[in-house]
């Protein structure tokens, strides 16, 4: 009853005052985390900006009853010791999962990978699912859920397969040495040109790269929207072979001339 | 017997449709349209439509936009380059690529049912490949006179280019956002308009421009809705 004895009509009003300030407090709040969850809408999934509204949400409950329980005149040094020593344990035993977090954030600030895109981070290949705040969910090219910690993936080289607008192919096809390398330049270059999607700009190559055991090995680079990337490369060698043969250039097997000495020469 | 179809405009529904590059039928069928389309280059399209009233097919030539890769970006290549003078102006004439738009139209509305290309499919990467673009591309003669186009494969397009800077610029190509194309046609000619601004050898800003002479003409259905608080202009940065 002590605890009600100081209270007069005054106090009552200021605590008043103090939960209207509360609740116009969680209004803005939830306008400014509405706007962040709009801003966040396509980078983050929506299960990760349910978490991130309720971390948001209770860190500032807590924070505003700490601030006014003192404004009271509340004794939080207990409380305050019995925290310190808590957040101590709490700090040591969630060391990885805080840089997982802190990962996490820097994933979402520096964007490296979006969800969507094709990845390869750490040997681990595939479609970027979801960013949450711990790990980052990948599924593999063979269906696979991967789970990689946050702050793995953002200290790992990571290879975006699907940022950049267009990608090389690069493909060698063996000639033989009877074959005229300026025919097969041409007929490549020629099927090259009425593909839509082997770029004009940069101009397909065609170069001799080795003059190997069997064959003239020739190199072919050209470049295709990224779109489009892995529907070109699977399709087009094999019409590449095909267009050679039909000009006649073939594709020779390997060969090893062997000479077989009269042994009584030696 | 088919319609023959030998203009761009409005054509009384009928079962097929057929022209030299290209045919069409359109069968209603079970309170629906069961539609197939064939090109010169066997690239056939067939679905089935629900049903709406409707007595009209609209052909018409519309944005170059390729269903299969949706850019509309568009990269001009001149066959030889264009030299500008400092502070010069030149306009001529080029041919420009259309794809074919196939609508239904009742009294109000017109569908879309169809989009394809005759003309030649390329593509090119205008900058690097970290930030550049991909565009559609067409190589193309510039011409001082108008001259014929072909029907279903291209358009005229009247350019005005201007060079604003104190130094001669050779103009290799140039870079359109066909987004915003303002696309005429009259029986079997399209034509548009488009403006270069060049300030240098590193900026240019390029337009589409509604044309001056449209006696006759019809402005296209567009495809792609008109963003009225962006920008029409595509600046060029990574050279002329």
């Amino acid at each position: 009853m002590k605890f009600f004895e100081g209270i007069t009509a005054g106090k009552i009003i200021e605590i008043l005052l103090l939960l209207l300030l509360f609740l116009i407090l969680i209004v803005i709040i939830r306008l400014l985390v509405n706007r962040l969850k709009f801003v966040l809408r396509e980078k983050v999934s929506q299960q990760t900006l349910a978490i991130l509204n309720r971390f948001i949400l209770w860190t500032f409950i807590f924070l505003y009853v700490i601030i006014v329980l003192t404004y009271l005149g509340v004794n939080l040094t207990g409380l305050l010791a019995v925290g310190g020593f808590a957040s101590i344990i709490i700090g040591f035993a969630t060391q990885k999962v805080v840089g997982n977090f802190i990962a996490g954030l820097f994933l979402i600030i520096e964007r490296p990978i979006k969800l969507g895109q094709s990845v390869r981070v750490d040997n681990v290949s595939g479609i970027v699912e979801e960013i949450r705040f711990l790990a980052t969910i990948i599924r593999s090219f063979e269906g696979e859920f991967i789970r990689i910690p946050n702050e793995q993936v953002f200290t790992s080289v990571i290879i975006n397969l699907t940022e950049n607008v267009a990608r090389r192919v690069d493909f060698v096809v063996g000639i033989r040495y009877a074959d005229d390398f300026d025919k097969a330049q041409k007929v490549i270059l020629n099927f090259l040109d009425i593909q839509p999607f082997v770029l004009a700009v940069p101009q397909p190559e065609v170069f001799v790269e080795q003059l190997a055991s069997s064959s003239v090995n020739v190199h072919m680079r050209f470049w295709c929207p990224t779109e489009k990337w892995y529907a070109t490369k699977n399709n087009l060698l094999i019409q590449i072979k095909n267009e050679l043969e039909k000009n006649g250039i073939q594709i020779p097997f390997p060969q090893m001339e062997v000479k077989i000495h009269n042994l009584k020469e030696f | 017997m088919p319609t023959n179809v030998s203009r761009y405009g409005s054509f009384p529904l009928d079962d097929s449709f057929v022209c030299e590059n290209f045919k069409f039928s359109l069968i209603n069928k079970a309170n629906s349209y069961l539609y197939r389309r064939e090109t010169i280059d066997n690239n056939i399209k067939s679905s089935t439509l629900s049903y709406v009233e409707c007595d009209e097919i609209i052909i018409q030539p519309s944005e170059p936009l390729v269903e299969d890769l949706p850019k509309t970006l568009i990269m001009l290549e001149f066959e030889e380059p264009l030299v500008l003078l400092p502070e010069s102006k030149l306009n001529g004439f080029t041919t420009f690529p259309i794809s074919i738009a196939i609508f239904l139209k009742d009294k109000r509305k017109h569908y879309l049912i169809d989009l394809f290309n005759i003309s030649r499919l390329k593509f090119a990467l205008y900058g690097n490949p970290h930030n550049g673009s991909v565009c559609r591309y067409w190589k193309t003669n510039f011409l001082l006179e108008p001259f014929e186009t072909t029907i279903f494969e291209t358009a005229l397009l009247e350019l005005e280019l201007e060079n604003t800077s104190s130094s001669t610029i050779k103009l290799t190509k140039l870079i359109l956002d066909f987004a915003y194309i303002r696309l005429y046609y009259k029986e079997r000619q399209a034509k548009t308009k488009a403006r270069a601004k060049i300030q240098s050898e590193l900026y240019c800003e390029t337009e589409f421009l509604d044309t001056n002479e449209k006696e006759g003409f019809i402005q296209t259905i567009d495809l792609i809705p008109t963003k009225l608080l962006s920008s029409s202009k595509f600046i060029m940065t990574n050279g002329l």
